[in-house]
């Protein structure tokens, strides 16, 4: 479902300090799949991670999800595949800090193209039991500033959920936890995954790695394992 | 969708939004004064415009004589002066030689006060501000009297109050006569304070233009009430005895002077008329005419406008620098504001929101503020106005005034949507995303 072919990446482009990130990566995820990327840092995972999420571009190579060829769609065509098809999750769990839990997870649902759009009691409805796979029914009504670290990661887990993503992407998911939190936090990963959704998850913590049922190498740009 | 993530963003930068709030509000009461400050000008020489087309004369009047058979008498009719004169109309103001009975209200009136008279065209061509009631009709009463209008010191007297009218102490003394009977007039109206009614101010002739025909009326200056009236309603009044007994003045015998050619007046030339018979008009005026104030209509134009384009030069520069500086500010603003919110819009980026759409929460957010800081800068300013806080001040809150306000808070709207089209997207979402980790 997940296909990278001899993607390239160069940043800063035609300039003295210009920098490949990426030379040549193919990849390819199958449905249902849990897989690790680790590497060293500067060794391009989350370059290539935001490259899988279409928040980033790439110079050369195709990237193709559910057999649609990423980069040959429109921006309002990209930003729908962003809401429908991925589900990101960050390490500083990039939420809106003054909202609450509920108006977090509504956001994908509340962006959802014309069509797809549901009813505000309907998202409602749904975002409520997005929290509720995380265990974080009780915090609905609370200002995520008001949370804690793993908690406010159960809620960017909702959120990246919340429109039935095809495709997981979780970059450093425990980077800012403690030990205990992260196996918290992964038990979600793996409950997700055994209900069959693909999750790809960015770590350089080999602990979180080894749960996956496949890790990746990345070195210097380029996929070694 | 979007009100709910614009109003999140008013809630967020509260600090910017209340900083730009009130220098909008500054810049917009700036817009309203300087324009008042012009319309009111301009609104002054309008309606004495069309009395300055063309060529003519306009002046202010003490007496114009006729002779009616033997005796030279005061005019008291424009149309007789038209006579006379060579292809001129003539519109103009009376001295209505009648006063209030002493009886009534003695405090205010025990002196003589004077009452205006208008033609028809100056009664329509101007409306001074009336506090209660109205101006005077054009069209002939609905009641059995004369109706008023009262510029008066004191609260003494209201809309639909019965005054007797009598005559003049003056003519009394000076012509031994007096009214057949006394005459009933309706107050339909009372003058604000600070209206400007046409006739001749005490400083008349310090401006030769059209200032010189507004009285500035203030309470608390006046030494008595002024009265106004319609001189067709005197003349087509049946109770008015003394508009059948100056007719018969007219023609030379009985001595009562009800109203005589005094004041404002305007006479224009017909298109086509010859040098020598303006020249006969204006010999005819000097011989037979007592006045104070006199200029051709082209000197009054040129005048006018000239004293209104020189008080445009001096209040738009003010103006335009207001403008600059809030924009400098609404730039540093509207930069911080977005720098601020980057964040959050790499978020709904992230989330699957196209950076146009977040340009367009941003520009609801601006569209919410600007709009909110026009209603409310617009309703303190009409609060102010109907409590009266600026009455005796030029400040006034009319169409221009708005026009004004909508069109200068509409260049705020679009400078700031531009300025965010230009900052927001610049940056890649996983940069701005990466910085905060």
């Amino acid at each position: 479902m997940v296909k990278l072919d001899n993607i390239i990446k160069t940043y800063n482009k035609g300039k003295s300090n210009a920098f490949e990130a990426l030379h040549g990566v193919s990849l390819t995820v199958g449905s249902g799949e849990m897989v690790a990327i680790v590497g060293t840092s500067g060794a391009g995972k989350s370059t290539l991670l935001h490259i899988l999420a279409c928040i980033d571009g790439y110079d050369s190579g195709e990237y193709c999800i559910d057999g649609m060829v990423i980069g040959k769609v429109s921006e309002k065509k990209m930003a729908a595949i962003r809401n429908e098809k991925i589900g990101m999750v960050m390490q500083d769990f990039a939420l809106v800090e003054e909202f609450t839990a509920l108006d977090n997870v509504m956001i994908p649902l509340d962006f959802a193209s014309r069509g797809k759009k549901k009813r505000k009691k309907e998202r409602k409805e749904i975002a409520l039991k997005m929290l509720e796979m995380v265990q974080m029914q009780d915090f609905a009504d609370k200002p995520v500033n008001n949370l804690s670290g793993g908690q406010k990661q159960r809620v960017a887990i909702a959120r990246a959920i919340a429109n039935e993503p095809s495709l997981i992407l979780a970059d450093e998911p425990t980077g800012a936890l403690d030990t205990e939190t992260t196996r918290e936090i992964m038990k979600v990963f793996i409950d997700l995954n055994q209900q069959g959704r693909t999750i790809i998850i960015v770590t350089h913590d080999l602990a979180v790695a080894e749960q996956c049922s496949r890790v990746i190498r990345i070195e210097d740009g380029r996929i070694i394992e | 969708m979007k009100l709910k993530y614009a109003l999140y963003e008013q809630n967020k930068n509260k600090l910017m939004t209340v900083l730009i709030f009130f220098q909008t509000v500054i810049v917009l009461v700036m817009i309203v004064s300087i324009i008042s400050a012009i319309v009111s000008r301009y609104e002054k020489y309008r309606p004495l415009e069309n009395f300055f087309q063309g060529d003519g004369l306009n002046m202010h009047i003490t007496t114009l004589l006729g002779r009616t058979g033997q005796r030279y008498l005061p005019f008291t009719e424009s149309s007789d002066v038209e006579k006379y004169l060579k292809k001129a109309h003539m519109v103009s103001s009376y001295s209505i030689q009648m006063t209030f009975d002493i009886d009534n209200k003695k405090e205010e009136f025990g002196s003589w006060s004077p009452v205006i008279g208008y033609d028809d065209e100056l009664i329509s061509a101007y409306t001074p501000e009336i506090e209660t009631g109205r101006w005077l009709r054009t069209e002939d009463a609905d009641t059995d009297m004369i109706e008023i209008v009262l510029a008066q010191k004191e609260e003494s007297h209201k809309v639909g109050d019965i005054i007797t009218l009598t005559t003049s102490d003056v003519v009394k003394e000076s012509r031994d006569c007096k009214l057949s009977k006394p005459i009933q007039a309706k107050v339909v109206g009372i003058l604000a304070d600070g209206a400007s009614p046409i006739m001749r101010p005490i400083h008349y002739g310090e401006y030769s233009d059209f200032r010189d025909y507004y009285y500035p009326f203030h309470r608390d200056e006046e030494e008595r009430a002024i009265v106004f009236v319609s001189k067709r309603d005197i003349e087509h009044n049946n109770q008015i005895h003394a508009a059948a007994e100056q007719k018969n003045l007219i023609k030379g015998e009985t001595c009562i002077w009800p109203y005589i050619i005094s004041g404002p007046c305007f006479i224009q030339y017909d298109t086509g008329i010859t040098q020598k018979e303006k020249d006969h008009n204006s010999k005819y005026l000097a011989v037979n005419g007592r006045y104070v104030f006199r200029h051709t209509s082209a000197e009054m134009r040129e005048n006018s406008m000239e004293y209104i384009m020189n008080q445009m030069n001096m209040l738009i520069p003010i103006l335009i620098a207001m403008i600059i500086l809030t924009l400098l500010s609404i730039i540093s603003s509207t930069v911080i504001m977005i720098r601020q919110n980057m964040h959050n819009y790499s978020i709904y980026y992230m989330l699957g929101m196209t950076w146009r759409k977040c340009v367009s929460v941003h520009g609801l957010s601006v569209v919410i503020m600007q709009m909110g800081i026009f209603l409310f800068t617009i309703l303190c300013i009409a609060i102010c106005e109907k409590t009266g806080a600026l009455d005796r001040t030029v400040f006034s809150l009319g169409g221009w005034q708005l026009l004004g306000c909508f069109v200068m808070i509409v260049f705020f709207i679009v400078f700031s949507i531009v300025l965010s089209f230009l900052l927001i997207g610049k940056r890649s979402a996983k940069d701005i995303l990466r910085e905060i980790e």
